[in-house]
């Protein structure tokens, strides 16, 4: 059993999105910042006439933020009837992953990445870490504070 | 759910909020045959659909009610309270069972039987019924059909119908025989609704109904003209019987025997019958036939339209046999005759039971059975709403399109493009117009339920109320239809529980036991302006007083400093009733605090005035839409906001000097001084951002914008006022507003975002919030707010907003309500046509009125600019010169008209003292008519004119 996941990099990792979730991919898009907003909102873009929330998944997933010299990327995901993009850093390519590499988080992993990460597919070269994206773009859900806990790198 | 099934209950549903309404109308006038002819297809119509549809339940219900109508139509009962009751019950009952069906497609599990005895219960209260329905409906299986088995199964109803119908009548006419002469039956039957000419005791009348009804019921498939006393135009036309006894050749005895062979199932037409029992000859019948048409005027009307007018016509007649009782309904053989093409397919249904043969065509022409209704189905279609929504949102994305454009389209060079661009830009603004008013529904969708609710209300509560509406046309869009619905029900039902007192109570004042309850609905200034009044027992300001005490609304030193006016606010606080007794229908302490936080969420205000003994008025404001708004575009922190106008009262701009000792603080609350009262300031950055508001960091920020410029915008939050400070205010903008995504949803200080022409989002403040948020105590802000207003008048007299303007050494006040805009003009730019002073202003030639010639005042103008103050009513403006503006005030004016001697100076309606100075308010109306500057006149006058000043 194959799937498709549409992958991108924040920071040093690869993180993945099942092809399906994702509504399209674009290049850095003018934003207008939300005062008052929690600071992992980048702002507001406008998608074809609909306004749709940024957010920072650096800022989410609790890594330093991007450097000035480096526009992010967008990842528009269709959830709940509307949209909400994620800013990364660089789009990947499109992957056919087997179900038999999955593996669900180590127990090791704790804080933000526990919450986020559902697990990673070994690709031959590298980690695929499944983002959970329903959780990331639920402002509600409940992060626990200190460090970034995604213990393991990739070799 | 399947579409047949989804369309009926969309159908009916729209029915069942005419027949509240129409029900309730019908209790008031129990005579108005229309309403329940109308109130009847309804019904039936409901019936023969779930009939159709397999809906048993339904059915059931509906079919007891309609035959509980059909005695109601004959007459046969009285329309009473307990009847109407009764038959709301059961439009809740359908209702109840379509919302379920609208569910799940069932039913639902709801028990009527006690519905369905109720409503048997009073149909056989009227008389000895003939048949139960269940009866009438075996009779009518076992009638002799010509028809296939399924055309049987549909034509059931009808038949059963007719059936019943039939066994009505003549269990009535039997029962009713022996107290009947014989002659005035025979001349019942015949008359039909001649009987006011003759008329007979209201038991006489009762009975001759269906005797009637019963003998034109008679007619045959084929066609006959006299069984048509009434002409499908409404005239009256003799019978043949009448007519043949008239002329000597039949004696009445005669005719009633044939009338009861006829009776008795001779399916013969009168006069065939009476030739073959040889009273008449041939001869005779043909003369009398022709009389009749030559009577009637109309060639010869036949076929199934005249065999429909009897039947209507007679129904129609109970009203106007009762008249010489109740002289309150009048006879109106023209209503009857109006209702007769109206309902053709009712009384088609009467022949059924006489002819097997004729229940095809009942079937076949039910379609047509309101042929007006056919045609308005034609030219409307159903829209689904989400359609609409998404409608409105691309017309939106096309305005912004466009706007890009026409902000491009100036650096080309090309006269094609500039050309398709203009058209564009009409296109687009004409769209958006036509899908704005697609959305626009009248407000009498949230209104029509309140006919309904005051009448149950009011029995509930053992009160008589009279409900009137004015305006139920007014449009409104459907979201602010949609927000005003539960707001509007508090404050109607507050008015008849609250309001209006217990007759008893009523008539020791000296009022009608009647109590009335007016809504009135209109357009005004480009807001929708709503009141609801009562001529209750007003709001006693000593029980406002006490209870505020009581609940700690507000403290002793405050309520004791109120004036009545104020106090009378305080029942829009949170916690508030004063309801003597806890009802189940309101005072449970939610309420008004909760209708006033609705009304301002849309954008809207609420107002209250009341005189203890007098009654209660509630005067609300909403805007038309809330889709596309204008906005004040500003920007803070170098981000563009959009700031709604109904929020907006003025801006002003403080440089250099002004700039730097224009703030003042009251222990570090900075405030400006606006026209001598003080105005709290809030700075929008500081609220948007984290910084603390400080006396320092103020300093600081007039330093870093050079020290030059302040601008501050005037906001009205509720009662409250206040300035914003803001880097740069941009300028106005219509907008269409979007939502903000579910992950913004709890920032309360935005009200929502749109696109600006170049494409990027700008968020709207929530002004009510901004203000809240600065802690803009709404208690603290009410008062200082009403302080005003009871310093400046009487807590009775009407403030309005002025505008002051200077004429040589004198002052002059205009309501700001009829300027349109001040503008300042070169005096080069002031040419003449036909002996009028104009400027060509907006692709227009604006004329304008030289006040100054009109009073022979000398003008002293020391500027070189002319300032003009410009009037526009549709689409045409008038200018009239000014040497000096001063001032917009708020106040309440003293008028003092002047004495009879100055009538030289024209347009002006008397003087106050406005900020310690004398000035003349004027009146444009009067001011226009006197300078007559031709262009306008005719329009101002189709127009309805300027509104004057309010006295």
């Amino acid at each position: 059993m194959s799937e498709q996941f549409c992958t991108f990099q924040v920071d040093e990792f690869l993180f993945g999105v099942e092809v399906m979730k994702v509504q399209e991919v674009m290049r850095y898009l003018e934003m207008t910042k939300v005062p008052k907003a929690p600071p992992v909102v980048s702002g507001l873009i406008n998608l074809r006439g609909e306004i749709v929330t940024a957010l920072d998944l650096r800022e989410r997933l609790g890594f330093p933020r991007l450097g000035d010299d480096h526009t992010p990327m967008n990842v528009v995901l269709r959830a709940e009837g509307e949209s909400v993009c994620l800013l990364v850093d660089e789009i990947g390519d499109v992957v056919d992953v087997e179900e038999q590499n999955f593996e669900a988080a180590p127990e090791t992993l704790e804080g933000v990445g526990r919450a986020l990460i559902r697990g990673a597919y070994k690709l031959k070269e590298r980690l695929l870490l499944v983002l959970d994206t329903d959780k990331a773009i639920d402002l509600s859900t409940d992060l626990e504070t200190g460090s970034v806990g995604i213990a393991q790198r990739p070799n | 759910m399947d579409e047949v099934l989804t369309e009926f209950v969309i159908e009916s549903h729209e029915n069942l909020e005419k027949l509240d309404q129409q029900l309730v109308a019908l209790e008031e006038d129990s005579g108005n045959v229309d309403l329940l002819s109308s109130i009847f297809r309804t019904i039936h119509t409901i019936k023969g659909t779930a009939g159709f549809l397999g809906l048993t339940k339904l059915e059931g219900v509906t079919h007891i009610g309609e035959n509980l109508l059909s005695r109601l139509r004959d007459g046969a009962i009285q329309l009473d309270a307990e009847i109407t009751s009764a038959l709301l019950e059961m439009v809740d009952a359908v209702r109840a069972m379509l919302a379920s069906l609208e569910a799940d497609e069932s039913e639902g599990d709801g028990d009527y039987t006690a519905l369905i005895e109720t409503l048997t219960r009073l149909h056989d209260q009227g008389g000895a019924p003939a048949a139960s329905a269940e009866e009438a409906l075996a009779q009518a299986r076992q009638e002799p059909s010509a028809q296939d088995e399924a055309e049987e199964a549909l034509d059931e109803e009808d038949l059963a119908w007719a059936a019943m119908e039939a066994k009505t009548a003549e269990g009535e006419s039997q029962g009713s025989q022996e107290e009947l002469d014989d002659e005035d039956r025979a001349w019942a039957a015949m008359e039909g609704s001649k009987e006011v000419e003759k008329p007979p005791n209201a038991k006489e009348a009762q009975a001759t109904i269906p005797e009637a009804a019963a003998a034109a019921r008679v007619p045959p498939d084929s066609p006959d003209p006299d069984s048509a006393p009434v002409s499908p135009n409404g005239e009256r036309r003799r019978l043949i019987g009448q007519i043949l006894i008239d002329l000597g050749y039949l004696r009445r005895e005669e005719l009633q025997l044939a009338l009861q062979v006829q009776l008795q199932g001779d399916r013969h037409r009168i006069g065939e019958i009476l030739v073959s029992r040889r009273c008449i000859t041939a001869k005779q019948l043909e003369e009398g036939l022709r009389m009749q048409q030559a009577e009637s005027g109309s060639s010869s009307p036949s076929g199934p339209q005249v065999e429909a007018a009897p039947a209507p016509s007679l129904t129609a007649s109970p009203k106007a046999a009762s008249l010489p009782k109740e002289a309150k309904s009048k006879p109106s053989p023209s209503t009857a005759a109006k209702a007769a093409p109206k309902v053709p397919m009712d009384s088609e249904r009467v022949s059924a039971p006489n002819g097997s043969n004729s229940a095809p065509a009942a079937s076949s022409t039910s379609p047509s059975s309101s042929d007006s209704a056919a045609s308005v189905s034609e030219s409307r279609v159903r829209v689904d709403v989400d359609l609409l929504d998404r409608l409105m949102n691309l017309v939106g994305e096309l305005v912004l399109a466009r706007n890009q454009i026409l902000q491009t389209v100036g650096s080309y060079d090309n006269a094609a493009f500039n050309a398709t661009a203009q058209r564009l830009n009409l296109i687009t603004t004409e769209l958006q117009e036509g899908v704005m008013k697609t959305r626009m529904q009248p407000i009498d969708r949230v209104w029509n339920k309140f006919p309904r609710v005051v009448r149950d209300l009011a029995k509930a509560c053992g009160k008589k109320v009279r409900l009137e509406m004015e305006g139920n046309d007014t449009e409104l869009d459907r979201t602010i239809i949609d927000a005003i619905k539960d707001p509007m029900t508090h404050l109607v039902r507050n008015a008849v529980d609250h309001g209006i007192e217990y007759p008893d109570a009523r008539s020791e004042a000296g009022k009608a036991a009647e109590g009335c309850l007016r809504l009135k609905a209109f357009h005004e200034g480009g807001q929708v302006n709503i009141e609801i009044s009562d001529d209750g027992g007003g709001i006693d300001p000593a029980k406002i007083r006490k209870k505020a005490l009581e609940r700690g609304v507000s403290t002793v030193e405050r309520i004791e400093r109120m004036n009545d006016r104020e106090v009378i606010r305080l029942i829009f606080q949170p916690g508030f009733s004063t309801a003597e007794t806890v009802t189940n229908v309101s005072g449970r302490g939610v309420g008004m605090d909760v209708v006033k936080s609705n009304i301002q969420r849309i954008g809207g205000t609420v107002d209250v005035q009341s005189e203890l003994g007098q009654g209660t008025t509630l005067k609300i404001k909403i805007p038309l839409t809330l889709a596309i708004i204008p906005v004040l575009i500003v920007t803070s922190l170098e981000e563009r906001f959009a700031i709604p106008q109904v929020n907006l009262l003025e801006l002003v701009r403080l440089e250099d000097e002004d700039a730097l000792s224009g703030i003042e603080y009251v222990h570090g609350a900075p405030v400006y001084r606006l026209r001598g009262k003080l105005l709290p300031l809030i700075h929008l950055n500081r609220e948007l951002g984290l910084a603390q508001s400080s006396l320092q960091a103020d300093k600081e920020d007039i330093e870093d914008n050079g020290g030059s410029v302040i601008n501050i915008v005037v906001l009205r939050a509720g009662q409250r006022r206040f300035g914003l400070v803001v880097d740069a205010i941009n300028d106005t903008q219509e907008i269409v507003v979007k939502p903000l995504g579910k992950l913004l949803e709890g920032l309360s200080i935005y009200a929502g975002a749109t696109i600006m022409g170049d494409g990027r989002v700008a968020l709207i403040l929530d002004v009510l919030d901004i203000a809240m948020r600065a802690k803009l105590g709404v208690q603290e802000g009410d008062r200082s707010e009403d302080e005003t207003a009871a310093s400046l008048g009487g807590p009775e007299s009407e403030r309005q907003r002025l505008l002051v303007v200077g004429i040589g050494d004198r002052r002059f006040a205009i309501p700001l309500s009829t300027v349109t805009r001040l503008e300042e003009f070169a005096p080069s730019r002031l040419e003449s046509a036909q002996d009028q002073d104009v400027v060509q202003y907006r692709g227009q030639l604006l004329p304008l009125i030289r006040y100054s010639d009109l009073l022979g005042i000398e003008s002293r103008s020391e500027e070189d600019c002319v300032r003009v103050v410009v009037f526009s009513r549709h689409g045409h403006s008038i200018g009239l010169i000014v040497d000096r503006i001063v001032d917009t005030v708020e106040e309440a004016v003293d008028l003092q008209t002047l004495a009879e001697g100055c009538e030289g100076q024209p347009g002006i309606v008397g003087s106050a003292v406005i900020k310690e100075k004398v000035t003349d308010l004027l009146d444009m109306q009067a001011l226009i008519e006197a300078a007559r500057p031709s262009v306008f006149m005719t329009a101002a006058a189709q127009d309805g004119g300027f509104q004057g000043v309010r006295q």
